[in-house]
């Protein structure tokens, strides 16, 4: 699992019916030593109402989909799986890593 | 499988229920024999092996196998701790962690 900050949302008017009810997120993956960012943005399906500014890990590729196996998240609906390849699986209240402590609050990663 | 050292842990209040009550360390790959850190920190969780922070551990980065351990046809996790290891052996020479 790896290490991310929520930087926006992504709204569709026109998607696959089984992601309605989604909150899709814009997240900039982050190395977990020093909080910095790492690679480009991506959007992940959020199963926990992360919001802007926060810290959070995700999943990417086949345990996304399995985030919403038996479990809807804040706003799905139950039946259909969606097509998703990252999914948001906790807010990170805070971390320690190499003895130092990091705060998962919106002010991290700064 | 790899060989990695248990570098941090993080806490999170609002997770998927899958992984409450599980803990969540930060694991750091490393070349077992050289000691060399060989990759990026990742999010793992504790297959019930207990491992605390400076311990040298067997990382399992592979979902199928991943769920199995842990119990849950649907926990959506990857990385899991499924061992501590007490020493490597390559050629000659032995490396113990214990």
């Amino acid at each position: 699992m790896k290490l991310a900050k929520v930087i926006g949302r992504v709204f569709c008017s026109r998607q696959c019916p089984s992601v309605d009810g989604k909150k899709l997120l814009l997240i900039q993956p982050l190395y977990w030593d020093d909080a910095k960012p790492w690679g480009d943005p991506l959007v992940a399906a959020d199963c926990v109402g992360a919001g802007a500014g926060e810290n959070v890990f995700y999943v990417q590729s086949r345990e996304a989909l399995h985030a919403f196996i038996g479990y809807a998240g804040e706003t799905a609906d139950r039946d259909t799986l969606p097509p998703v390849d990252a999914a948001i699986l906790g807010i990170v209240d805070g971390y320690q890593t190499d003895g130092k402590l990091l705060s998962g609050g919106a002010d991290a990663g700064r | 499988m790899l060989v990695a050292k248990v570098v941090g842990n993080v806490w999170a209040t609002r997770k998927h229920p899958t992984l409450k009550g599980r803990k969540m360390m930060l694991i750091k790959p490393f070349e077992p024999m050289t000691g060399q850190y060989c990759g990026e920190t990742a999010l793992a969780v504790d297959a019930g092996v207990d491992a605390g922070i400076g311990d040298t551990v067997l990382i399992l980065d592979e979902g199928g196998s991943a769920r199995k351990i842990l119990k849950d046809d649907n926990a959506p996790v990857r990385t899991v701790i499924c061992g501590v290891v007490d020493c490597v052996n390559s050629g000659e020479k032995v490396k113990r962690y214990a």
